[in-house]
């Protein structure tokens, strides 16, 4: 019965994943688990979550408090976004510091960055949803900060918020984007993403001449069974967290009594405060700048075996970049 | 226990297979526990219907009591069909009585009247009852609350 299921998998038996991959290279596969898992809670959150500005809410409580172990299938999916934003940076950082966007990988390192700001527009738009005093303040804030953007503040605020006041029509929007647009997007994008892994493998770094390459080690099982170990693991931090910290549930949204404090989550803090340091024109320019240069790195470092200086400035700037980030971050954070 | 057969690799596969196992039994036993509502999730859940019997068990000029959502309804069978309206009197809110000699309802508790279609016929009570919907579907009654309550 299972002989055309051995069959195909006997090419996979076979497959082998260098060794110098070591523990970093597993983010990427976590990240793919991780997303399985928003995938299935979130799809669990449907079964009671009701999408209108006089239930949402009501409904959030029900999950929260009524229904067995919702609160645990809520606070998952609630954490479990803040991991796969963290898996998907470090995931990021990782291609970045070992140079495996170049040949073959260009087009992988460009669509992973897609992927990336899709799941970062998936926790972003999972913010609004439960419709208490948090998500209405926070993303009345967001509103704000995304207007001052002179052409794209507009078209962004146009296409996901269609209005300009928040309510029921913006929590559908949101709604249809978080369940029924992103998802498919990100997993489309996925799609091609594992394709050019699974078709091209994974990028081994560049030797200096005389070091040998070393010995590659068996996909399956020993890749599979050491992500299984780290799946365990992490899934266990998940948990934990998850039982001990639930999110919590403020009052419902009241558009006439604003919450003095609600900062964006912490992927988003950097950002924000990008935007509100620069003036509207320098702040647009500098985050498509910074985009576009993030998308072209494979095209602006393509020898293979690049000189030390080329190395140097190549881990730098990527340094340089992590420490504006969190800098930025910590400093958002503490306003 | 078979000792000398069991190698450190097949004690590693069978541990690691247990865990697997024990993992997933969690995740689907926590999944079929979520998937069952309890029903204090099942009652705010929108409106629902409630089935009273079939419409012939229910003589013209009879009622019957019922619930919906924890509150007591009268559905009585009247010459052009089935009416139900609420059974708080809306005096003090105690539980009126239908009395299918006088075509009234009557309040015990401060003799309030009603007539059949709700409306104030004597008694203290100043608004008429509260009216649900109901309906024949396949010659079974059933009742709902006539406006959709979140």
């Amino acid at each position: 019965m299972f002989a055309p299921l051995k069959e195909l998998l006997r090419p996979e038996r076979e497959r082998t994943i260098p060794v110098h991959l070591g523990r970093w290279s597993y983010i990427g596969a976590l990240a793919l688990v991780f997303l399985l898992v928003q995938t299935a809670t979130g799809i669990l959150l449907m079964v009671y979550y009701r999408p209108s500005a006089a239930a949402a809410y009501f409904s959030t409580g029900i999950i929260a408090d009524e229904v067995r172990l919702g609160w645990l299938i809520r606070s998952v999916h609630h954490w479990g976004s803040d991991l796969l934003i963290l898996l998907g940076f470090l995931h990021l950082a990782r291609v970045y510091f070992t140079r495996a966007y170049q040949a073959p990988q260009q087009l992988n390192w460009m669509l992973g960055l897609v992927l990336l700001v899709l799941i970062l527009t998936l926790g972003f738009t999972g913010i609004l949803l439960p419709w208490d005093q948090y998500a209405y303040w926070y993303m009345d804030s967001a509103r704000r900060t995304i207007s001052a953007i002179p052409v794209l503040g507009n078209l962004v605020l146009g296409l996901i918020w269609g209005g300009w006041e928040l309510g029921e029509e913006v929590l559908l929007r949101f709604y249809a984007f978080h369940v029924g647009v992103l998802p498919w997007l990100a997993f489309s994008v996925l799609f091609l993403h594992l394709l050019l892994v699974w078709r091209f493998g994974v990028k081994a770094p560049a030797r200096s001449a005389g070091v040998a390459t070393p010995a590659a080690t068996r996909s399956l099982p020993d890749f599979v069974a050491n992500l299984f170990m780290v799946v365990l693991i992490v899934g266990g931090l998940l948990l934990s967290v998850a039982v001990i910290f639930p999110p919590v549930l403020l009052e419902r949204a009241d558009p006439l009594v604003p919450l003095t404090y609600a900062p964006p989550r912490w992927y988003l803090l950097p950002l924000r405060e990008s935007l509100r340091g620069l003036p509207g024109v320098t702040a647009a320019v500098a985050v498509v700048a910074f985009t576009l240069l993030l998308f072209l790195v494979p095209l602006l470092d393509r020898q293979p075996a690049p000189p030390t200086w080329n190395r140097i400035v190549q881990r730098a700037l990527g340094i340089l970049v992590i420490a504006a980030w969190i800098l930025l971050g910590a400093r958002g954070y503490l306003r | 226990m078979g000792g000398a057969e069991t190698t450190r690799r097949s004690f590693l596969s069978k541990l690691m297979a247990g865990t697997l196992f024990a993992w997933l039994a969690g995740v689907v036993v926590s999944i079929g526990a979520y998937l069952f509502p309890p029903d204090e999730a099942r009652s705010a859940l929108g409106p629902r219907r409630v089935r009273l019997g079939r419409a012939d068990e229910i003589l013209p000029g009879e009622g019957k009591l019922t619930l919906v959502d924890e509150e007591p309804v009268w559905v009585v069978h009247l010459a052009k069909g089935f009416v139900a309206m609420s059974a708080w009197c809306t005096h003090k809110g105690c539980v009126i009585k239908w009395d299918d000699q006088q075509r009234l309802f009557n309040c015990p508790c401060h003799e309030g009247r009603f007539d059949e279609r709700g409306n104030v016929v004597s008694g203290l009570p100043l608004r008429p009852l509260t009216h649900f919907h109901v309906g024949l579907v396949g010659g079974e009654v059933y009742v709902s609350r006539a406006e959709h309550e979140v």
